[in-house]
C-alpha cells in the first residue's frame, strides 16, 4: 500500500481535515478518531508501555492542531502523523538515554525484560512477537512497525524516517532474520 | 502462517482509551490560553540519599530497618503482614484462570475516602536566577493546586494540626551549566503523629527544565507519571508519587488499578505495573510491615496468580510472588510450591521460595518443597536459600561470601547473592530497597576487599547492577575501611567512569587521614577540569559528615516497632507502647525469644515509652552482658534475656 492510495477513509478524512482547518472542533475530533489508533499503536509497540504511548499520542495530536494549516490533504496528513510519531518515539528514547534514570523503585519499567522461552501456539504469537519487537534496535523497530502495521513500502518508510531505502531494506532483512530465529526458538522451547 | 503474516496480525492497530482524546482537548484549550506548546521530557524522581550515613548506621544496627518508627493500628494477636482489616475468607478452590475475569465484573470494592489534612509550608529556596525561580514557584503552586483535587485531602495552614507536612526545597543549577536539567525539587512528606511528632518521612525529588521542548497537559492521569520535565510535569510527578505511595489509599485509584490488573486483554507488563502500583498504594501511611492495603483482597490475589500463570516474562512471574509476600492467602500455597519446583527461571524460584518462607514456613507442603529445593535445585543460590529457610543460616552466609570471593565467576554472578542478601533490587528491578545490615556485618576483611573490588566491575557490566551498586556505594562511602578508600580512589582514574566524580570526591573528603587521599584531593583541587569538582575537593567537612566505625556500633535488638493504638480489645495501659512489627532472624531479639507483636514494656527495668527513648536506653547498654527485657504477649507478661 502506498501513502497516497485513495480510499474511502481518505475521502472522509479530507472532509474532516477541511472542517478541522476551518476551526471546527468536531472536525478535529473526527480526525483524531480516524487516526488515533494508528498513532497510538506505533507508540505502544515502540515503547511497550500504555502510559507512555498515551502521552506520545497526546503530544502528536496537540502538535497536529498547530500544524493543520500546513497539511495539504489526507495522504499528507497520514505521512505527517507517521513521521511525527516515529520521530517523537526515537527522540524520546534518546532523551531518556542522555539522562540518569533514578526513579522510585516501585515504578520502574516493567517491559524491558527478556522473553522467557516457552511452549505455546498461535494465541500467544502476538504478545510474543510484540515483546521480541521491543528488543530490536529503535530504528529497526520503527521500520518494522511502519512496514507491518502501516503496510508502507520501503521507499515510503525511507521518506518518513529520513533514511536511505537501502538502510530500510537492510533493517527489514536483518530484523526479520533475527525475529524468525528468536520466534522459532521460542516456539520450540529452546 | 508465515512470520510476516503473523507480524501483521500482531501489529493490528489498537485504539487508546477515550481519555487520550479528552486530554488532547484539554491541552488544546489550555494552549489557547498559554501560547506555544513546548516539547517535554520526563525525569525520574530521585531517591534522597542525603541521610546515607544515618541510614547506613541504622542498617548496620537494625537489620532490615529502613525508616523511623511509625504509628500503627493495634497489633495485638495479629501476625505481621495480616492487618486486622485484611480479608480472611479465601476460596482455596478458585485459582483457575477464569476467576480473575469474574472478579473484574464484581462491584468495585474498597474503603471509603479517608479524610486527611496536609500542610504545605512555603517553598524553601534561595535561587536568584529569575527563570529558575519562576519555574520552582510554578512547581510549588501546581503541586498545591493539584493537592486540592485529591479525594479526602484538606489543606490546612501551619497553625492547625495536619496529618502530613510536605516540605519542598527548590534548587537550581547555575545558569551557565551545560546540563539539561535546570532545577530540582526535593520533597519531604512527613506523617505527623500526636504532639507534632514525625512518625515517618518519605523523601523524593524530581529534576526539571526551565525551557523544555514540550508542555504538560492540564489534565492528569493519576495512574501514570507525566513524561515532561517542565515545571508542571515536575509538580505532577511529585503528586502522582504522593497519591500512589504516601497518602492514604484513594479508593478510585484503587478501583482503576484493580480494573487494569483484572483485564486479561492487557499486556502482562501493564497488568504487572498495576499490581506493583496496588502494592504501593497507601504504603506511606500504613503500619510498617503491614501487607499493602491495595492487595488485601482475595480477588486481587487470584488475579495476580492468574497473571503469573500466563506471563511469558519471568520478571512478571517473579514480581507476582514477590508482591504477594505477606498476604498469607492460602490459595498461594500450591502455585508457590509449583513455581519453586518447576519454574525454569532462577529468580522466579527465589521469589517463590522467599514468599513460601515468609507466609507458609510451618506448612508441611512448603517445608517439603524447601527440603527438595535445598538439595535438588539446579542453582546453588536457591539451594543455599532453601537450606537457610530450614534453619541453616550459616550455609547462606557462607554462600554469599564465597560467591563474592570467587574470582572464577563473572562480576555480576559474584555480587548477585550479596545484593540479594542486602536487599537491593538488581536485574529485575522490582522489590523495595530494604537493606539488611547483617550481611555487611558478616563481611570479614577479605570479604570487604572482594566487595570493593567486584562492585565497580559489576556496575560496569550491567546497567541494572550499576543502579544497585550506586545505592550501595552511597552507604559504603561512609564506612571506614581501606578497601573502600581504594575503590573510591580508583574510580577517579577509571577509564570507564562508573561513579560520579563529584560523589567520589565528596566521599574522599571524609577520608583525609589517608595521605593518598590528601594527595589525590590536592591534585583535583589544582588540576580538575570541572570548577565545581575543584571546589568540592577543598570544601571543609561538615560536622554531620563522618564515617561509621562498624566495630563501635552500639547494641540494638534487631526489631522494628510501631505504637499500639487504642482499639477494641486493647488494654488501655498498652496504648502508646511500642509493639514489635518486624524482627530479624538471628538478631539479639530473636535469640532472646521475642516474637513479632510482642509489646515492649521494659529493658533492664527502664520502662520503654517511645522509639527514640528505646534507642537511648539501648545506647546505654554494654555488649556481652545479659539484659532483661519485659514484654507483653497475648495479655501475659514475659521476662526475656537478651545479649548484644
Amino acid at each position: 500500500m502506498s501513502l497516497t492510495d485513495p480510499t474511502l477513509a481518505a475521502h472522509r478524512c479530507e472532509d474532516s481535515l477541511a472542517r478541522a482547518q476551518r476551526g471546527e472542533r468536531a472536525g478535529f475530533d473526527e480526525l483524531m478518531c480516524e487516526h488515533e489508533a494508528r498513532v497510538f499503536s506505533i507508540a505502544l509497540r515502540f515503547t511497550g508501555r500504555r502510559a507512555d504511548a498515551e502521552e506520545l499520542t497526546q503530544d502528536v495530536f496537540v502538535q497536529l492542531h498547530g500544524a493543520l494549516g500546513r497539511i495539504s490533504g489526507a495522504g499528507h496528513l497520514r505521512r505527517w502523523l507517521l513521521r511525527t510519531v516515529t520521530h517523537r518515539c526515537l527522540n524520546r528514547l534518546r532523551d531518556q538515554r542522555r539522562r540518569p534514570q533514578l526513579v522510585p523503585i516501585e515504578s520502574l519499567p516493567t517491559t524491558d525484560e527478556p522473553v522467557a522461552p516457552e511452549s505455546g501456539t498461535d494465541p500467544l504469537a502476538g504478545p510474543r512477537l510484540r515483546r521480541l519487537l521491543l528488543e530490536l534496535a529503535p530504528e529497526a523497530r520503527v521500520v518494522l512497525l511502519l512496514r507491518y502495521q502501516e503496510d508502507l513500502d520501503p521507499s515510503d518508510i525511507a521518506a518518513t524516517l529520513d533514511m536511505s531505502v537501502n538502510t530500510v531494506k537492510s533493517h527489514l532483512r536483518r530484523s526479520l532474520e533475527w525475529l524468525r530465529a528468536q520466534y522459532t526458538g521460542d516456539a520450540h522451547g529452546s | 502462517m508465515d512470520l510476516e503474516q503473523q507480524l501483521r496480525a500482531a501489529l493490528a492497530p489498537t485504539t487508546p482509551g477515550p481519555q487520550v482524546r479528552a486530554a488532547v482537548k484539554l491541552r488544546l484549550a489550555e494552549k489557547s490560553h498559554r501560547g506555544s506548546v513546548n516539547r517535554w521530557v520526563l525525569v525520574g524522581a530521585v531517591l534522597a540519599l542525603g541521610a546515607a550515613a544515618a541510614m547506613l548506621a541504622m542498617r548496620l544496627l537494625e537489620p532490615a530497618a529502613t525508616t523511623v518508627i511509625a504509628e500503627s493500628v493495634h497489633v495485638l494477636d495479629v501476625p505481621p503482614g495480616d492487618a486486622p482489616d485484611a480479608p480472611v475468607s479465601v476460596d482455596t478452590t478458585s485459582t483457575e484462570t477464569t476467576s480473575a475475569t469474574q472478579d473484574s465484573e464484581a462491584p468495585p470494592v474498597g474503603p471509603a475516602v479517608q479524610p486527611f489534612t496536609v500542610n504545605v509550608p512555603p517553598l524553601k529556596s534561595d535561587v536568584d536566577d529569575p527563570s529558575r525561580k519562576a519555574a520552582l514557584e510554578t512547581v510549588y503552586t501546581t503541586l498545591v493546586d493539584g493537592l486540592r483535587d485529591v479525594p479526602g485531602l484538606t489543606l490546612v495552614d501551619a497553625t492547625a494540626t495536619a496529618d502530613y507536612r510536605l516540605t519542598l526545597e527548590g534548587n537550581a543549577a547555575p545558569a551557565s551549566a551545560t546540563a539539561k536539567d535546570d532545577f530540582w525539587v526535593n520533597m519531604a512528606a512527613e506523617q505527623i503523629g500526636p504532639a507534632g511528632r514525625v512518625l515517618r518521612g518519605y523523601h523524593t525529588g524530581a529534576t526539571g527544565e526551565v525551557a523544555p521542548a514540550c508542555a504538560s497537559p492540564s489534565s492528569m492521569d493519576t495512574l501514570s507519571y507525566p513524561t515532561c520535565a517542565d515545571p508542571i510535569g515536575v509538580a505532577r510527578r511529585l503528586l502522582v508519587t504522593l497519591r500512589k505511595s504516601v497518602f492514604p489509599v484513594d479508593p478510585q485509584l484503587q478501583r482503576d488499578l484493580r480494573a487494569r490488573l483484572f483485564d486479561q486483554t492487557l499486556e502482562p507488563g501493564e497488568r504487572r505495573q498495576a499490581l506493583a502500583d496496588l502494592g504501593s498504594l497507601g504504603r506511606g501511611s500504613a503500619a510498617m510491615g503491614a501487607f499493602p492495603a491495595g492487595l488485601r483482597d482475595p480477588a486481587v490475589v487470584r488475579a495476580a496468580i492468574q497473571l503469573a500463570s500466563v506471563a511469558p516474562d519471568p520478571a512478571t512471574r517473579a514480581q507476582v510472588w514477590y508482591t504477594l509476600r505477606g498476604s498469607g492467602d492460602p490459595t498461594l500455597l500450591r502455585p508457590l510450591v509449583a513455581a519453586l519446583r518447576t519454574d525454569a527461571d532462577q529468580d522466579t524460584r527465589v521469589q517463590a521460595l522467599a514468599t513460601l518462607v515468609a507466609d507458609f514456613a510451618t506448612d508441611p507442603q512448603a517445608r517439603s518443597a524447601l527440603e527438595t529445593a535445598g538439595v535438588g535445585d539446579p542453582d546453588p543460590m536457591v539451594r543455599a536459600l532453601a537450606q537457610r529457610a530450614l534453619g541453616a543460616e550459616s550455609v547462606w552466609t557462607d554462600y554469599v561470601l564465597a560467591s563474592l570471593k570467587d574470582t572464577g565467576q563473572s562480576p555480576t554472578d559474584r555480587i548477585k547473592a550479596f545484593f540479594y542478601a542486602y536487599g537491593l533490587p538488581t536485574t529485575r528491578m522490582y522489590a523495595v530497597y530494604s537493606a539488611d545490615g547483617r550481611i555487611l556485618r558478616a563481611l570479614d576483611d577479605a570479604g570487604m576487599r572482594a566487595l570493593a573490588e567486584v562492585l565497580p566491575r559489576a556496575a560496569a557490566d550491567s546497567k541494572a547492577y550499576a543502579s544497585a551498586s550506586f545505592t550501595l556505594v552511597s552507604e559504603l562511602s561512609y564506612m571506614k575501611h581501606p578497601a573502600i578508600t581504594d575503590m573510591l580512589l580508583d574510580s577517579l582514574d577509571a577509564s570507564e567512569p562508573w561513579l560520579d566524580r563529584s560523589f567520589a570526591v565528596e566521599s574522599l573528603r571524609r577520608r583525609t587521614d589517608d595521605p593518598r587521599v590528601r594527595e589525590a584531593l590536592a591534585k583535583i583541587a589544582r588540576d580538575d577540569a570541572d570548577p565545581q569538582v575543584r571546589a568540592l575537593a577543598v570544601k571543609p567537612l561538615g560536622a554531620e559528615e563522618k564515617t561509621v566505625d562498624v566495630s563501635a556500633l552500639p547494641p540494638r535488638l534487631g526489631v522494628m516497632t510501631d505504637y499500639v493504638k487504642a482499639a477494641p480489645g486493647v488494654p488501655t495501659e498498652l496504648v502508646g507502647k511500642l509493639a514489635v512489627t518486624r524482627m530479624s532472624t538471628g538478631s539479639p531479639a530473636d535469640h532472646a525469644g521475642m516474637k513479632e507483636a510482642d509489646i515492649l514494656l521494659e529493658i533492664n527495668g527502664t520502662p520503654i515509652t517511645s522509639g527514640p527513648q528505646l534507642i537511648e536506653v539501648l545506647d546505654g547498654l554494654s555488649k556481652d552482658v545479659d539484659v532483661g527485657v519485659l514484654v507483653s504477649r497475648n495479655g501475659q507478661t514475659l521476662r526475656l534475656t537478651a545479649r548484644f
